[in-house]
């Protein structure tokens, strides 16, 4: 049954699927991605505060990513990219970004990040 | 321990026991009871939607399950209360390994809360928590303590596990299985995150044959808690015989960024040749998000619960969540299994484990952990 279920599920997410094209804004990448994975109440949430850092709302993902965590158009040298890509503290600690995901945030980086930010 | 080698450790500890959302969790009872020994939640606890303080019947399965038995009440019946008066606890703690995908050994706690539930004249009574929470950065000395659940009860049957009951105060939305394992799915991602209790309005309707809830709810105004929106939930579930329920469920909940809109459906199947509960919870999930953005998502989950003897339970549960169907691997799936042992009425070991991958392993790393946790009921 449980091969069932996944199967379904599996068949249903495959149906009409597309490249990465989904927006890469900081509002979609907010709350598709950072808040339901990094902005957990005892994590970046905007009480917790973890190391400084909240990405539960736009307002304050974009408060905290514009402090050090990003440096547009250059995906090397920002932190947030970091963090989600090495071995040792990768974050989430709890569980990893899918490959896609961080493709995705690295595309606004290159991207839209700098006028997101209202970064140079 | 040098120093510079010290400092990191703590800070991957404390840092991975915030992430796994544990230093305070929440207790609730176990729905693997449901079908198997009672039909409804309120067979066992105060609340209508399971969880917290237990019934006088809800301390008797707890003692009977147990290998060991002993007085099941509170410190064991030793400190006097008043028969308005019903007191509660839970502490709890865990130590274990976890990878993700850097491997450490951790330990943590987890809950340290007291319950406490006042019945007053016409029905009406009062329930509340205190206990330990995480606190705010910098601000350690006066956030430490909260009141996760609050609310005034209405009941239309006093003493009765059936019929009308409306509360009003701050407590978990009524949706979903409604697990104890914060970090499956289908609360996880499926709209009962850990400390996502808000203010609401919930009018339930318990019966042997059917249950509905319908909860309105409003984010915290004093707290910033995980949940931001406000909105509405549904939860019906219908037991088309002793061994089987079927429900469904839906869920609004609109914020400054973004309105999700849940569906889903739930099942509980007791196969007692087997002596096991099989349960079963699917949402579909469209979030809209301004100014453009609409991902639509599935979460599954589905779980086998079987008594191993008299004190002892297993559950292998099945979790898969898919957070955009228009793309392709960005599914994940997790295995979890967790072995309780319930030694005395108030003492409980649970082994937890788990093992998750992003689409089978192509998509990252995988993860998991393996910890054993110690649960003391008051």
């Amino acid at each position: 049954m449980a091969r069932a279920v996944l199967v379904v599920a599996l068949a249903v997410s495959g149906c009409a699927q597309t490249d990465n094209d989904r927006p890469a804004t900081i509002e979609y990448i907010t709350e598709a991605i950072l808040a339901p994975s990094c902005g957990q109440y005892t994590c970046h949430s905007s009480y917790r505060m973890e190391k400084g850092y909240a990405f539960d709302t736009v307002e304050a993902a974009r408060r905290s990513l514009k402090l050090n965590l990003v440096v547009p158009k250059d995906v090397e040298a920002s932190q947030l990219n970091t963090v989600l890509t090495r071995q040792i503290k990768r974050m989430p600690y709890d569980s990893p970004l899918p490959d896609k995901d961080i493709a995705l945030i690295q595309t606004w980086i290159m991207g839209d990040a700098a006028k997101d930010l209202g970064l140079p | 321990m040098n120093r510079t080698l010290a400092l990191p450790v703590v800070v991957a500890l404390a840092t991975i026991a915030a992430t796994l959302g544990v230093t305070a969790g929440t207790a609730r009872g176990y729905p693997q009871f449901q079908m198997s020994r009672d039909q409804t939640c309120t067979g066992c606890h105060v609340s209508p939607a399971g969880g917290g303080l237990l019934t006088e019947n809800g301390l008797t399965t707890a003692e009977a399950i147990s290998q060991w038995g002993t007085a099941p009440e509170l410190f064991y019946n030793k400190i006097p209360r008043p028969s308005w008066l019903a007191l509660g606890g839970d502490l709890r703690g865990a130590s274990g390994y976890v990878a993700t995908p850097e491997q450490l050994l951790a330990a943590f706690p987890m809950q340290a809360e007291l319950y406490g539930h006042a019945t007053f004249g016409g029905g009406v009574s009062l329930y509340a928590d205190l206990g330990a929470r995480v606190s705010e950065v910098g601000k350690e000395t006066t956030t430490f303590a909260w009141s996760r659940e609050h609310y005034l009860m209405w009941q239309q049957k006093p003493g009765e596990t059936a019929g009308l009951f409306v509360r009003a105060g701050r407590f978990m939305p009524v949706f979903g299985l409604r697990i104890a394992e914060h970090p499956s799915y289908i609360r996880k991602w499926g709209g009962t995150p850990l400390y996502a209790e808000t203010y609401g309005l919930a009018v339930e309707y318990v019966q042997p044959r059917f249950e509905v809830h319908a909860t309105g709810f409003i984010k915290d105004p004093l707290l910033d808690t995980p949940e931001h929106s406000n909105g509405g939930a549904l939860l019906a579930e219908y037991r088309v015989s002793e061994r089987l329920s079927v429900g469904a469920e839906g869920m609004y909940t609109q914020s400054t960024d973004d309105k999700k809109i849940r569906a889903g459906v739930l099942a509980k199947l007791y196969l007692s040749g087997a002596e096991t509960l099989l349960q079963l919870e699917g949402q579909f999930m469209n979030q809209l998000i301004e100014p453009r953005g609409a991902p639509k998502q599935i979460i599954a989950y589905l779980d086998a619960s079987r008594f191993l003897g008299s004190a002892t339970m297993v559950d292998l549960g099945l979790n898969f969540f898919d957070e955009n169907l228009q793309i392709s691997q960005l599914h994940r799936e997790a295995v979890d299994l967790n072995l309780h042992w319930f030694s005395t009425s108030h003492l409980e070991a649970i082994f937890t484990g788990r093992f998750e991958m992003l689409a089978f392993g192509k998509a990252g790393p995988s993860a998991g952990y393996a910890l054993v946790q110690l649960h003391y009921r008051l």
